[in-house]
């Protein structure tokens, strides 16, 4: 296991990618660092505020359509249950 | 006054006693002739029954199968009841403190981290494990219309992090 120096408390992590994937606050010291993962630091909060991290756009697709799978389940799942007359019909 | 009894000793009701009462292989029994067995103390508010070896005054035990109080029960730091520390014993939850999305902490203490995502759209997700960045999913949601929440308990010296979420707290155990 690696490991890694927290200086300032403020930093990310980068995958093997080269994808910026998680911010980190964390204690002054040494910590374990998986393999596939770089901590770069940054000097304050501020500083970390204005990092964008990497969003995957197939894992962001993915949840977008199982999000809208989710929403047609449910709104048909009321429908069904306002036709026959168990929840009111202005249930939402 | 000292008394060393070898064998049975019985004192009658109302007696008084001063000093230390040595006894030999025989256990004590105390009654008061009516509501059973009793110790009394004096009427001091320092009162107390103090049970310790006679050669190392460090040790000492006291078996009872029934305890009732009528008042709180002091243990010292540190001191052992059936095995359990009962320094490491936590007290009570700590002052929720607020946390970012997708950001590593490290928990100072046992304690839990609350998330809510009323986006509608993002699927919230709780991860810790022993290193950094903790890549080990403990908690997913599945969000709808009316969000998504959970509750994630985190180990003492364990990094975490939530991905999404629009409100989330750390609520430490406190020690």
């Amino acid at each position: 296991m690696k490991k890694f120096t927290v200086n300032t408390g403020y930093g990310y992590f980068v995958d093997k990618q080269g994808h910026k994937t998680l911010k980190a606050e964390l204690p002054v010291g040494e910590h374990d660092l998986k393999d596939d993962f770089t901590y770069v630091e940054v000097w304050d909060k501020a500083a970390l505020d204005l990092i964008q991290l990497y969003i995957d756009p197939i894992q962001a697709d993915i949840d977008k359509n199982e999000s809208e799978i989710n929403k047609r389940v449910r709104d048909n799942a009321i429908a069904e249950l306002i036709n026959e007359g168990k929840i009111p019909p202005n249930y939402k | 006054m000292s008394i060393s009894v070898g064998g049975n000793f019985v004192r009658k009701s109302g007696d008084t006693m001063t000093g230390p009462l040595t006894m030999g292989l025989n256990p004590i029994f105390l009654t008061d002739g009516s509501t059973g067995g009793a110790i009394k103390g004096n009427n001091s508010s320092t009162s107390k029954i103090d049970i310790r070896n006679k050669d190392d005054s460090s040790r000492g035990s006291l078996i009872i199968s029934e305890l009732s109080m009528s008042n709180a029960l002091t243990i010292s730091a540190g001191k052992l009841i059936d095995g359990v520390d009962v320094s490491a014993i936590p007290k009570a939850f700590g002052t929720p403190v607020a946390r970012s999305p997708s950001t590593v902490y490290q928990a100072a203490t046992d304690g839990f981290v609350m998330l809510l995502d009323g986006s509608g759209s993002d699927h919230p997700q709780g991860d810790f494990d022993g290193s950094n960045p903790p890549t080990t999913i403990r908690q997913r949601a599945t969000n709808g219309a009316n969000g998504a929440c959970f509750i994630m308990p985190v180990l003492s010296g364990q990094y975490y992090d939530m991905v999404y979420g629009t409100a989330i707290w750390w609520i430490p155990i406190e020690p």
